[in-house]
């Protein structure tokens, strides 16, 4: 049996919106009952469109901001009611790679002051050997250890995210959550910047929360993956089997919807009906299952009930039609 | 018969006194009614040949060549004719939906506005017309919408619109410049397809410019790929995914994780800055193949039969 490192139980997330004198507040239900759990050294990936509450549950995972509900257990603990001491070893043990590597280094820091920065908040050795550390944290990360004497602009979009994974494991962390990683990156360095992720989940036994809107990348990279919608986990099963067999129809228009290469005849035109276009706003969530106005089974229940995440055939989905 | 032809085009800017090209020597054809995919990564010049094509590169660029569309030197015309065709019979979708409309009026508006420039149509007329391109790109409540402004419509809408607007002169040529980048999956097949049945129905030439290789293998007929602002292969659709002749091809199409599996094939290094290309062959430092000849001289663009073009002197000894 694996190892439980990160269990999520009933998160929530809700944003008040529209509050003012003598009105009514609305609630945005960002993310609205989440569970999952990630075992150690495996890949958990949330995939679904912008807008669906993927990078919520991860800031919420950091605690960088706070939850209205629910609990994230990190090795048995409460990660939210960490304080002090403790609260700073969670943040040693959980790092995170954020999307834009424009953004995410401090244009006027050198490469050694940003990755030893690390290092000295969280007093991991002493100051004469951060040189060394900082070299072999490029090192693993396949830059050259004299890179560190220079400043972000000076590096392409690929070397930046290197960078950002070095600054990453510079605490030795059991954890890291990786929100769209390589959507900033051209395709030839996406493959390498996986190649690298994968190497290094190997070399360290890290385990990932990766968060991703290309499908092909997260069954490449990942172990499990739970499928969100309107804040909500509509599906959660193992990569292989979601998708050889997906079972929620929004996962199957994900999927579906994804562009394929096919290297022998001319593909047909896609046959999936989307009856609605758009993602419904989190404000004004419809009705029932929160996926009817755009599925093409919707059935008189689906606009009535809220389904619930349950089991079929020992998979999880939630679907009135399973 | 070409609709459209580039002939030795370049884009060159002035970079610290230095004079760099990003786009060098590209010559290619677009054929009537058919949607020819521009593939390239940042840098590869593909979004450069778009500017220059609809003429509205930055003061600061210098180009060369010809572009010459139905018959007519694009260069030799003066600005008002090319002001013209632009958004008449060459039209473009660009990237940024969220950009490229203006925030300070309806979309009804700006619709209308192309038509009372370039039909001469009067306001109410072309008020109609709008609301009727809006329905033609599926915008529900089309009315409705039309008095809408940017900010009210998701990203998906906002890139309808903009067709709406290309489409409105009913051009011979549409350049989309990365449609469907800023959107999420579902609304980019769902955009792909609206450009894909508009193409049909209107019998017009598309330039789909893309990153992407499986978008480029849905939906297009032939496909240009660029590296480093030259044209390095171009085929057929079928023929480049059944068999990929260049080392840049081959490893674009290597870097693209298909299920679970071992180490990607990656493409080593970066695409090199203009100003700091390779001698001889453009994609030699990152090449697997390389040869010492590839280091001394530029390959030329051969045809390697079928009309399908490749810059690269080893193809009958690749192993695939």
């Amino acid at each position: 049996m694996a190892e439980t490192l990160l269990k999520v139980t009933g998160l929530k997330k809700h944003y008040a919106v529209g509050s003012g004198f003598l009105k009514k507040t609305g609630y945005v239900k960002a993310i609205d009952g989440v569970d999952f759990t990630i075992e150690k050294n495996t890949v958990f990936a949330l995939v679904g469109e912008s807008g669906c509450g993927k990078s919520t549950v991860a800031r919420l995972v950091l605690r960088l901001i706070e939850a209205n509900g629910g609990d994230v257990l990190f090795k048995g603990k409460s990660v939210f009611s960490l304080k002090g001491d403790n609260l700073k070893a969670y943040r040693r043990a959980v790092q995170i790679i954020f999307q834009d590597p424009f953004a995410s280094l401090n244009p006027r820091m050198k490469i050694f002051t940003t990755l030893s920065e690390p290092l000295l908040i969280h007093k991991l050795c002493p100051r004469s050997e951060f040189r060394e550390r900082v070299g072999k944290l490029l090192n693993n990360v396949g830059l050259e250890p004299d890179v560190m004497n220079r400043y972000p602009h000076e590096f392409s979009g690929g070397q930046r995210q290197r960078i950002c994974i070095a600054r990453a494991l510079a605490l030795s962390p059991e954890l890291i959550v990786a929100d769209e990683p390589l959507s900033s990156l051209d395709v030839s360095i996406q493959a390498q910047v996986l190649n690298l992720l994968k190497d290094l989940k190997a070399a360290y036994g890290l385990s990932f929360l990766f968060i991703s809107h290309d499908l092909n990348v997260v069954r490449y990279f990942s172990d499990t993956i739970g499928v969100m919608y309107l804040g909500k986990i509509v599906e959660l099963a193992k990569s292989e089997d979601l998708f050889s067999a997906p079972m929620h129809p929004y996962t199957v228009m994900l999927i579906e919807s994804a562009p394929k290469i096919r290297k022998t005849s001319k593909p047909q035109r896609k046959t999936f009906d989307v009856t609605s276009l758009d993602v419904p706003s989190p404000i004004d969530i419809p009705s029932g299952c929160p996926f009817h106005p755009r599925c093409p089974k919707c059935s008189d229940i689906c606009k009535r009930e809220i389904p619930q995440l349950l089991t079929h055939n020992g998979r999880l989905a939630s679907c009135h039609l399973l | 018969m070409s609709l459209l032809s580039v002939k030795q085009l370049s884009v060159s800017f002035n970079m610290a006194g230095k004079n760099v090209r990003v786009v060098d020597s590209l010559s290619f054809d677009i054929n009537e009614s058919e949607i020819l995919g521009v593939v390239g990564e940042s840098g590869s010049g593909k979004s450069m040949t778009a500017l220059s094509i609809m003429g509205i590169l930055p003061d600061s660029a210098k180009s060369g060549g010809q572009i010459v569309f139905k018959g007519q030197e694009l260069g030799s015309l003066n600005s008002e004719r090319r002001r013209a065709l632009r958004g008449n019979a060459i039209s473009m979708v660009f990237q940024e939906p969220m950009t490229s409309l203006n925030p300070v009026l309806t979309i009804g508006y700006q619709i209308a506005e192309v038509l009372t420039t370039h039909k001469g149509m009067s306001v109410r007329e072309a008020n109609k017309r709008a609301v009727e391109l809006l329905k033609e790109v599926k915008i529900p409540s089309a009315e409705q919408r039309a008095k809408d402004y940017p900010h009210q419509m998701s990203g998906g809408m906002r890139q309808r619109v903009m067709i709406a607007m290309a489409i409105a002169c009913k051009p011979e040529l549409l350049i989309a410049d990365e449609p469907t980048t800023a959107l999420d999956v579902t609304i980019a097949a769902q955009i792909l397809n609206l450009i894909h049945a508009i193409k049909e129905e209107k019998n017009m030439s598309v330039m789909l410019i893309t990153h992407d290789l499986a978008i480029v293998s849905e939906h297009t007929d032939r496909v240009a790929i660029m590296y480093a602002g030259g044209l390095v292969e171009l085929a057929k659709t079928e023929e480049l995914f059944a068999k990929p002749l260049h080392p840049y091809t081959i490893g674009l199409l290597n870097s693209i994780p298909g299920g679970k599996g071992d180490a990607l094939e990656s493409i080593p290094g970066t695409v090199p800055r203009a100003d700091r290309l390779p001698a001889g062959c453009r994609f030699s430092d990152r090449c697997r193949f390389v040869l010492p000849k590839c280091r001394a001289e530029e390959p030329e663009l051969r045809d390697v039969g079928d009309g399908r073009l490749l810059r690269c002197i080893r193809n009958e000894r690749l192993s695939l």
